[in-house]
């Protein structure tokens, strides 16, 4: 499955975290350095078993928990409308 | 139908007003909190505000001090309301005009009408400037500013006026300019204080004794203080401010900095001014050290903390 960050939503990193603005709401998202680099990836091009790969390198941890944070995450960020699914045909 | 005009002058730029009411001038005149003194530099813009007062006599109930606003992309236009839509301006950001509807009953609100009619509707239009409107106090110590952010009631005009006691020089006690010039810089904005009977009681030993009122009035700090009003400093430290028992500064993570900071400086209404405003608070965060202030009204300690935070020249 690939995912893509919503063209509305602003960020910036800071260190380790991340500060998400939703430009057509005004809400914002921080999210932790997981998280940042989760959707750092999300740009519709990086399949998910790739992110998983990179967390496992990056943060040293199991596979499984790599996945269970990735599962979540985009599932979360689904539910708040900042990323959508990307369809690999389209550009 | 007869017009009155005055143009009031907010930094370097002109607000050409139009209206078909004469007294809504006198308001706006009277409650104006900019100096005409310290404007030393040339105009580099001018905008336009129509303003039409009219009679609703279907209203009769209190007015609810409510704000809204919806920024309309089909027309690139921003519409604010306040006071249960008594008041409606319409900012066109192509025609960098301000259009406003005004119902006579609005009239009693005449210290709010200013901030509502001419500030924030200037401080929307001229982004396009690079100007970001702050809500903050703005005081200096050794050439350098601190800033003092907070909403309303949370005591940037005691401690503008607690700071200024102590020696420090005034620039604002509500609303600044942020601006870069190789650095973060502000310009100030209301010369003149709102001051609560209370606060002016406080303060009454360099003020002199306040007769008592209700609400707020405007006091020229220009003429009072004249050596020690400024009208621009660099920036040298920020501090969100909130009373409290005992004399607190804790130095805030840029990323917490950003987050608290961005609804007291900017109106987000204009998507391609939100990002701009976001990428410019978040430079100025990093850029400038951000601190959470929690004071006492132990003015003494509060000014020994800031000039420790400030730099020395």
């Amino acid at each position: 499955m690939l995912y893509k960050r919503m063209e509305f939503i602003e960020w910036r990193r800071f260190e380790n975290e991340s500060l998400l603005l939703n430009l057509q709401t005004g809400k914002y998202f921080r999210i932790n350095e997981v998280g940042s680099l989760i959707w750092e990836k999300l740009d519709g091009a990086n399949e998910a078993e790739d992110i998983i790969k990179i967390i496992v390198k990056h943060f040293a941890v199991s596979e499984a928990t790599a996945r269970q944070d990735y599962n979540k995450f985009t599932e979360q960020l689904l539910n708040d409308n900042l990323i959508s699914m990307s369809d690999p045909g389209q550009p | 139908m007869k017009q009155y005009q005055k143009t009031f002058r907010i930094l370097d730029f002109d607000l050409f007003v139009t209206t078909n009411n004469r007294e809504l001038i006198e308001i706006l005149d009277e409650n104006f909190l900019y100096s005409e003194k310290k404007l030393d530099t040339p105009q580099r813009g001018r905008f336009r505000l129509e303003i039409e007062v009219v009679n609703n006599l279907e209203r009769v109930r209190e007015l609810h001090n409510q704000f809204n606003y919806a920024y309309d992309h089909i027309q690139d236009a921003l519409l604010l309301t306040y006071l249960d839509g008594a008041i409606r301006v319409e900012i066109s950001y192509a025609e960098r005009k301000i259009k406003a509807q005004v119902e006579k009953i609005t009239f009693r609100y005449r210290a709010a009408l200013g901030n509502w009619l001419l500030t924030l509707p200037f401080a929307e239009l001229v982004k396009e400037y690079h100007y970001y409107f702050m809500h903050s106090a703005a005081l200096v110590k050794e050439g350098r500013a601190l800033l003092l952010a907070g909403k309303s009631g949370q005591g940037k005009t005691t401690l503008a006026l607690a700071l200024l006691k102590m020696g420090w020089h005034y620039i604002s006690d509500d609303e600044v300019y942020l601006f870069v010039d190789n650095g973060f810089y502000i310009r100030g904005g209301s010369i003149k204080a709102k001051l609560t009977s209370r606060t002016w009681e406080m303060f009454s030993d360099i003020l002199g004794a306040p007769e008592k009122y209700r609400g707020k009035r405007l006091i020229d700090l220009e003429s009072a203080f004249p050596d020690r009003v400024l009208t621009k400093a660099r920036v040298a430290n920020l501090c969100i401010i909130a009373p409290a028992q005992t004399i607190r500064l804790e130095r805030l993570k840029p990323i917490e900095a950003v987050k608290e900071l961005f609804s007291l400086a900017f109106l987000n209404a204009h998507p391609n001014y939100t990002r701009e405003n976001f990428g410019f608070l978040t430079d100025f965060c990093y850029s400038v050290p951000c601190y959470r202030l929690n004071f006492t009204t132990d003015f003494v300690e509060l000014d020994r903390h800031l000039t420790e935070i400030m730099p020395t020249k």
